[in-house]
Formats: C-alpha cells, sequence, structure tokens
C-alpha cells in the first residue's frame, strides 16, 4: 500500500461502518481517485467475509455437536387428563381408563332396565289421594273425607 | 396418539364392570324406596296463623274444618324399604307407626297405627297415590286435635 493518506485502521472502519459521516464521505471521495486505497478496501471487504463465512462454519459444527433440547411447552397450560394417559403411555394409568370406561358402560347398561321398570310407579292414579282398605279405631268412630277440588283424602276419628 | 389399551387392562375393566353391575342389580333386588313425610299439625280455633311449611297442606285441608290456626308440630321425611318399620313420637304420649307394603293398583300401601302407653288407638291400611299425601285427624292436644299428614313417593 503507498498511499499514506488513509490508514488500515481507517479503512477497516469504513468497511465495518464504524466512521462518522464526514471521514466516511471524505474516504469515498477519495477512493474514486485512488486505486491503491480502492484495491485495500476490497481487500478488507474480502477479509471480513472469509471470517463471517468461517464463523458460520463454526457455529453450524458446534450446533450439530450439541445435543437437541426440547422444550415442552403442553405441560404449562392445560392439558387433559386424557392427554397426559395417552402421551405417557402409562399402563397404571390406560387400566385406570379402560376400567372407568367399562363402568360407565355398566352402569348405564344396568340402570336402563331398572328405569324401565319402575317408570310406571311413577304415574299417579286418578281418584283421590288415598285409597282406605281398612279401618280399625277401637271403638272411636271413624269418619273419611275426600276434598273436593284436590281429592284428598282424610281420615278423622275421635278418641274416647 | 391413543394406544389401545392392552388385554390385561380390558380384562381388568371387565372384571369392575361385572362387579358394578352385580352391586346395582343388587340395589334393584332390594326393592324400591319409598320417601315418606310426616308433618305433625296442631289445629285449633285461636288468631288465623299458618306456620311455614304446611301452606300446601292447610290449602288442601284448612277449608274442610272449622279451625284457624295450624301449627306446625314436627316434619320428618325418612326413606323406608318395603317392610321397613318406623315409630315416631307423636304429642300425648303417642306413637304413630308407619310401614310400607309395597305398590298396589299403582298406589303405595301403608300400614298406619297410632298407639297410647297402653293400648292401640287407631289402626289402618291405605293405598296412596305416589306423591301425595293422606291426613289422619282427631286426637286431641291441649285446645285442639292433632292432624298427621303422611306423604309418600316411590320412584
Amino acid at each position: 500500500m503507498t498511499c499514506h493518506k488513509f490508514s488500515k485502521e481507517f479503512i477497516s472502519k469504513f468497511v465495518d461502518n464504524a466512521l462518522d459521516t464526514e471521514s466516511h464521505d471524505a474516504f469515498i471521495r477519495h477512493k474514486t481517485q485512488c486505486p491503491d486505497c480502492c484495491a485495500a478496501e476490497k481487500r478488507f471487504r474480502r477479509t471480513g467475509m472469509i471470517f463471517e463465512r468461517q464463523a458460520d462454519a463454526m457455529a453450524e459444527q458446534v450446533l450439530k455437536n450439541t445435543p437437541k433440547i426440547f422444550i415442552d411447552t403442553s405441560g404449562m397450560g392445560y392439558e387433559s387428563f386424557i392427554d397426559r394417559i395417552t402421551k405417557r403411555k402409562s399402563r397404571k394409568a390406560q387400566a385406570i381408563l379402560g376400567m372407568l370406561s367399562f363402568a360407565v358402560a355398566a352402569a348405564i347398561i344396568s340402570l336402563a332396565p331398572w328405569h324401565q321398570e319402575q317408570l310406571p310407579t311413577r304415574l299417579a292414579v286418578p281418584g283421590p289421594s288415598a285409597v282406605v282398605n281398612s279401618v280399625d279405631a277401637y271403638g272411636s268412630s271413624v269418619m273419611i273425607l275426600e276434598t273436593a277440588k284436590t281429592h284428598h283424602t282424610i281420615i278423622w276419628f275421635s278418641e274416647t | 396418539m391413543i394406544t389401545a389399551p392392552s388385554l390385561h387392562t380390558w380384562l381388568k375393566g371387565t372384571v369392575a364392570g361385572l362387579l358394578l353391575m352385580t352391586a346395582l342389580y343388587g340395589l334393584v333386588l332390594a326393592g324400591p324406596v319409598y320417601q315418606t313425610r310426616v308433618r305433625v299439625v296442631s289445629a285449633d280455633t285461636g288468631p288465623a296463623r299458618t306456620d311455614p311449611g304446611i301452606q300446601d297442606m292447610i290449602k288442601e285441608i284448612g277449608p274442610v274444618f272449622k279451625y284457624t290456626r295450624f301449627r306446625l308440630l314436627s316434619d320428618k321425611t325418612m326413606l323406608l324399604t318395603q317392610g321397613q318399620k318406623k315409630v315416631m313420637p307423636l304429642p300425648g304420649a303417642r306413637r304413630l307407626s308407619i310401614t310400607p307394603r309395597g305398590m298396589q293398583n299403582m298406589r303405595i300401601q301403608y300400614h298406619l297405627r297410632v298407639d297410647t302407653a297402653k293400648s292401640p288407638v287407631f289402626e289402618t291400611n291405605v293405598g296412596l297415590n305416589n306423591n301425595t299425601s293422606i291426613t289422619i285427624g282427631g286426637p286431641r292436644v291441649k285446645n285442639g286435635v292433632m292432624l298427621i299428614n303422611i306423604q309418600g313417593r316411590t320412584r
């Protein structure tokens, strides 16, 4: 390098865009007339590119040799019981799930005929609220009444 | 991905299901349960008043009687199975025995009996319509009479 107007450090800073605007513009004006400084700038840029490529290659190598780390974010939020069972593949949990499913099915099957059998008894039959089949008042007088509106049955007895 | 449970798992589930079914059928075989509510009311000719908790009952039977004041003395609800006898005390050293005897002609059959300490006073067999009530009245209490309202319900 024969031109001594700008030092190597100055040109290096120019390549790195580390100069102030005035110095930066001054070097641009100068290099258009100085092939020596222009060549020096190109040399610095090439060197920088070589360094960058080397750094990229080294980073890639480091990443290849680093064990992969996965962060499971599903556990941080809502996760259903079934999800947990199926993900972890726990035999015990799957057994519980299997038993629960069978128990629910069995309960439904068991209750269905019972409800059908009991259904008629739920219905009220027309007539008085109660039919008196037999009365024994042990000597007392007894009167059986039925209200007109609601057909409510009343048994009235007078104690002696 | 959901994996199919193993044969062992299904076997366990089947056993649990069968046990549950057996338990449920046991309940069914035990027979229906009769929910029985007994309200004991004192009725007299005092200042007009009806206690809370017997408004529905007095609305039904009130117009039949000359009484104006109705006071709730006791209110008890119990679950009884067929043939299960329940004895509860009544005012004036009396006792009420109540026994559901199953269903007949779509009515709950009850055996009701009132006793004093010495002797029986009153006994009846009634067929009560599901979810309705019967009132037994007449025994004297203080200045009025006692009304026993019995409500029956089954599933």
